[in-house]
């Protein structure tokens, strides 16, 4: 019997942390992104896309967010056919994506959280740097929310000469997404 | 009496021009699924050069197989995002659904409406 003790011992020993460090992820299909370029323009450009996918690893606090292109509703129908025809492209770009980590991440409380990562739109691939998000903890539940601005020159879309005035510089991308944690 | 049936006239043929230029052609096609087409076809549009999914809207057939707050799981596969709150469906229903189809999220690896409402159960 005393032979075994230190290999139970081993075995328990492996166990634990295993299940201790058992990932916790956090998922949403339903995320809510809206770009505007608030300009007090007669048409507002601004859309709304509420079927965004995102999933949170909470023990390292890395993140993948996707949005297909096509999601986004404009109000005025046009102006949704312009955006996916010539400037987000999105028969050849069909999604944006992004992957990143937030850097003071903690599951025990509430927090503004920085965010960094690879912002992927139209076929470019952009850094972005601790933008601040506030991420709520809650119970099964976290939900990260907050606005951060874009340039479009960024992203390579063109845009014709005679439209330029219209199509705003800086877009503001406000984010709301909602995550449950995965049940295995 | 005569320029008023003139104008009249001219209106008509001038917003029946926009109509017929600006509104029909942007109406999008219709066409009639079950999941496993919509699937198939999709995965051939990958292989030509220009999907013939991407504009249309879909009449789609399927099994729910999950029930979600404002959406659906058609076939394991499909993922049907309503507007509103889905109500009087039930896991194993067979359904008939018209959205938009957005495109394939790779994260879940679903397949996405949009815009769906219920035709019937």
């Amino acid at each position: 019997m005393k032979q075994f003790i230190p290999f139970l011992l081993f075995v328990i020993g492996f166990i634990v942390p295993l299940n201790l460090h058992a990932q916790q992820k956090y998922l949403t299909r339903n995320g809510i992104i809206t770009f505007d370029s608030k300009l007090n323009s007669f048409v507002p450009v601004k859309a709304e896309n509420n079927s965004v996918s995102a999933i949170l690893n909470a023990d390292d606090g890395e993140i993948a967010v996707l949005a297909l292109v096509k999601g986004f509703s404009f109000k005025n129908s046009l102006m949704e056919e312009h955006f996916n025809e010539s400037y987000a492209e999105s028969d050849i770009h069909p999604k944006t994506t992004f992957t990143g980590k937030i850097s003071n991440f903690d599951i025990q409380g509430s927090k503004t959280c920085l965010f960094s990562g690879v912002l992927f739109f139209h076929g470019i691939e952009k850094q972005l740097n601790e933008i601040p998000l506030i991420v709520e903890i809650g119970n099964n539940r976290i939900s990260i929310n907050g606005e951060f601005q874009l340039v479009v020159g960024d992203f390579d879309i063109k845009v014709p000469r005679i439209v330029r005035s219209k199509i705003p510089e800086k877009i503001y991308v406000s984010i709301d997404l909602d995550l449950e944690k995965l049940n295995k | 009496m005569r320029k008023v049936v003139v104008l009249i006239i001219a209106f008509a043929v001038v917003s029946t021009t926009v109509y017929v230029y600006f509104f029909l052609d942007r109406l999008a096609p219709l066409i009639e699924l079950s999941s496993a087409e919509l699937i198939y076809k999709f995965s051939m549009d990958d292989n030509s050069n220009k999907s013939n999914l991407s504009e249309s809207n879909i009449l789609l057939s399927g099994i729910v197989t999950k029930v979600k707050k404002s959406a659906l799981i058609i076939d394991k596969k499909i993922f049907c995002k309503f507007k509103n709150a889905v109500s009087d469906v039930k896991v194993g229903d067979t359904i008939r659904l018209f959205g938009k189809f957005i495109g394939y999220d790779e994260l879940f690896q679903e397949y996405k409406l949009n815009h769906c409402s219920i035709m019937n159960q």
